[in-house]
């Protein structure tokens, strides 16, 4: 996956680099508005992160002028401003993630790698299959080697998320806003539960287990 | 010494209270001295138009008797007249303009610019020379002397002798005068009360506005608590300046919050991030000093992470909870809080049970509040974690129902070990633990923003005994917001 990263904390920048580089990604680096968009419209990246911001031209600007362009090369956002307001202000400007510093690497390798993935998808499709996971998303039916596996509405829709992001790292907090579209951190192990519920659904007399956890990080679901 | 003396009348005297007062009672003044003084012109005017009339009769026959009897039959008649005469006045005099007859001592002309007539010519009653003027006598009423306004003509004769005729104004003088005295006087009085009242209502004004800009000198000196005092008690009765005080003060009230707000939060980020900070630099010494491997190292560190993990944890909420406190943050729309609540009840029931609790909601339908959804979630998610962790045996509920005057309470109810009600007001406190609590992981600010969510949505936070069980009485924690219909 190709990644741009415009940030103007130089430091910042390079750990954010090898994070990337470290998960198998290329990275180009970019530390000023104008510089980034310049970047971004000419080279093929499949995932643009921006800093807020960013000297000459902030990242919100630099966004819309891109989606004013017609460039729909995914955005996630880093930003210090945490609030809920803030978050709908980038997701306005055109980006399709946000994500509040300080953040582990971990969550912002899954966060790209989850926006990479959204785009180089065929057309929708109505059947999800992972490995010997199966889920019929119009007759809401999950299957495990053909064999019917019972499920909450909820636990169908934490399911598909993870199905749609097989293979990579899914952190709480992606589970969390996506999910169940909360954006504030309960202090209880609410997402643990519920996944372990899921996985004890879905690897119960199974001899692979299909989800694990990744320490430190999050979740992955593998074929 | 004396500027200090006179700085109220002075400021009085620039108040705007008082320019208008002034400008009024000088238009009114104006006017009523115009109204008045065209009143009195026309009388007047009139008065001397009779005189003229009088006059000028009074002229014509005695003319006839100059022109017919000559200048000893005219002086016999003046002379007559004259005794008689009341209103009239009549002057004869001589070529040299020495008096022979009359009731007056002089004519009321310069008789050296008056032309005589041709010695030839008769008596020419159009060459008659008209004058105004006034004269002393003696009044008929009181005896003293007084000055009158009269109209007279001069007549020269071809002989060389002049008379001079002329009619007082009359008793309608006095009239007018009396008017003019009271276009005075009155002018006088409206201009004085119009200053004095002008004065007195300037006064209060600057009286109040003294009290408003000493307010405001007050709080830009630092004093923040100061408030402008408030002349009336109930609210909507009060004039413009109390409504000015009364915004004035709320504005106050605003900016000593909103200060307040930023220097707890200052306070209490440093208070709080000082002593995991200490624990987070102690461990990383701990790690890098006493590893004795790379496992211990790594331990450390992760241990680190999780304590820096903690301390944006609690920024974020201290953050979070300074801009509720401003009022700051919040879109409400309305929403339906038993469909957010069956939404939290389906993410913690999983949670509650991992741990051996009996999770119950008891949510009625079609509840509708004006809120800030993700707000009012994360007050109630904090209460369900709460409850979570300080439940140890028995059951924890979620529940929303009406209360009457349209209120609505969503509470979180549970059996655990309770907060006794001594306790109650503390608790809500920013970074309160409880003995009991310090052990376990928290921030000590989920009550705190709960509370501060609840005001954000014009509510309440409430706490009360949940459900007793097993000697404990357990904790009822409850937002209770205006419904919306």
């Amino acid at each position: 996956m190709r990644v741009l990263i415009v940030e103007d904390a130089g430091e910042t920048a390079l750990y954010m680099r090898r994070a990337l580089e470290e998960a198998g990604h290329v990275v180009d680096l970019a530390s000023e508005g104008p510089t980034g968009e310049m970047m971004a419209r000419g080279g093929a990246f499949d995932v643009l992160v921006f800093d807020r911001m960013l000297p000459q031209k902030d990242g919100l600007s630099v966004v819309s002028d891109l989606r004013l362009a017609g460039i729909t090369t995914p955005v996630l956002f880093l930003s210090a401003l945490s609030d809920v307001a803030h978050r709908v202000e980038g997701l306005k400007a055109g980006g399709d993630d946000y994500l509040a510093k300080p953040y582990a690497a971990s969550e912002l390798v899954a966060r790209v790698e989850a926006l990479g993935r959204r785009y180089d998808g065929p057309a929708p499709s109505t059947n999800l299959k992972v490995g010997g996971l199966e889920m019929d998303l119009l007759a809401r039916v999950v299957r495990r080697e053909g064999k019917r596996i019972d499920i909450q509405p909820r636990e169908f829709r934490l399911l598909e998320y993870l199905m749609r992001h097989a293979n990579q790292v899914v952190t709480r907090t992606m589970l969390l806003e996506k999910v169940w579209d909360y954006h504030f951190d309960p202090q209880t192990n609410v997402i643990d539960v519920h996944v372990s519920r899921l996985r004890s659904k879905i690897d119960r007399g199974f001899e692979t287990p299909m989800l694990h956890t990744v320490r430190g990080a999050g979740y992955r679901l593998e074929a | 010494m004396i500027a200090k003396l006179l700085a109220p009348i002075t400021s009085s005297l620039r108040t705007t209270t008082f320019r208008v007062a002034l400008a009024f009672a000088g238009m009114f003044a104006g006017f009523a001295v115009l109204l008045l003084g065209f009143l009195y012109a026309t009388t007047v005017g009139r008065l001397g138009i009779e005189a003229d009339q009088g006059a000028r009769r009074e002229l014509t026959e005695l003319a006839a008797i100059w022109s017919g009897q000559g200048i000893a039959s005219l002086n016999m008649e003046v002379i007559q007249r004259a005794a008689r005469a009341d209103q009239t006045l009549y002057v004869l005099v001589r070529p040299d303009g020495g008096v022979v007859s009359g009731n007056i001592d002089a004519v009321p002309l310069d008789l050296s610019t008056v032309r005589r007539p041709d010695a030839r010519l008769p008596l020419d009653l159009q060459s008659a020379i008209a004058n105004s003027f006034s004269y002393e006598r003696v009044s008929p009423d009181n005896g003293r002397l007084e000055r009158r306004p009269a109209r007279g003509l001069f007549l020269a004769g071809p002989d060389g002798f002049g008379l001079f005729v002329a009619r007082d104004l009359g008793p309608g003088v006095e009239a007018a005068d009396q008017v003019a005295q009271v276009i005075w006087v009155g002018g006088a009085g409206v201009l004085a009360f119009a200053l004095i009242g002008g004065f007195v209502a300037a006064r209060q004004a600057a009286g109040r506005v003294d009290e408003l800009s000493r307010t405001t000198r007050a709080v830009m000196a630092g004093d923040l608590g100061r408030r402008a005092a408030v002349r009336t008690v109930r609210p909507g009765d009060g004039d413009e300046f109390d409504d000015l005080t009364d915004d004035l003060n709320a504005m106050l009230e605003r900016i000593d919050r909103l200060v307040v707000a930023a220097r707890t939060s200052g306070d209490s980020i440093a208070h709080d991030l000082r002593s995991p900070l200490t624990r987070l630099r102690a461990r990383l010494e701990t790690a890098l000093v006493s590893s004795q491997n790379d496992d211990d190292l790594r331990s450390g560190v992760e241990d680190a992470l999780t304590q820096i993990d903690g301390i944006v944890r609690t920024f974020n909420a201290v953050l979070r909870l300074s801009r509720l406190e401003a009022g700051e943050g919040g879109q409400l729309a309305p929403i339906d809080a038993s469909m957010m609540m069956a939404e939290l009840a389906e993410m913690y029931e999983p949670v509650v049970e991992d741990k051996g609790l009996i999770f119950k909601t008891h949510i009625e339908t079609g509840l509708n509040v004006m809120a800030d959804g993700s707000l009012l979630a994360q007050a109630l998610s904090n209460l369900l974690d709460n409850s979570v962790k300080y439940t140890h045996a028995g059951e924890v509920a979620l529940g929303a129902r009406r209360l009457g005057a349209g209120e609505i309470e969503l509470y979180v109810a549970d059996s655990g070990m309770g907060i006794d009600v001594s306790q109650r007001d503390y608790v809500i406190e920013r970074f309160a633990r409880l003995d009991a609590a310090r052990s376990l992981p928290g921030t000590g600010l989920g009550l705190s923003l709960a509370v501060a969510i609840a005001q954000l949505h014009k509510g309440r936070f409430e706490l009360a005994d949940g459900i007793p069980y097993d000697g404990g009485i357990g904790l009822r924690a409850s937002l209770i917001l205006p419904g919306f219909p």
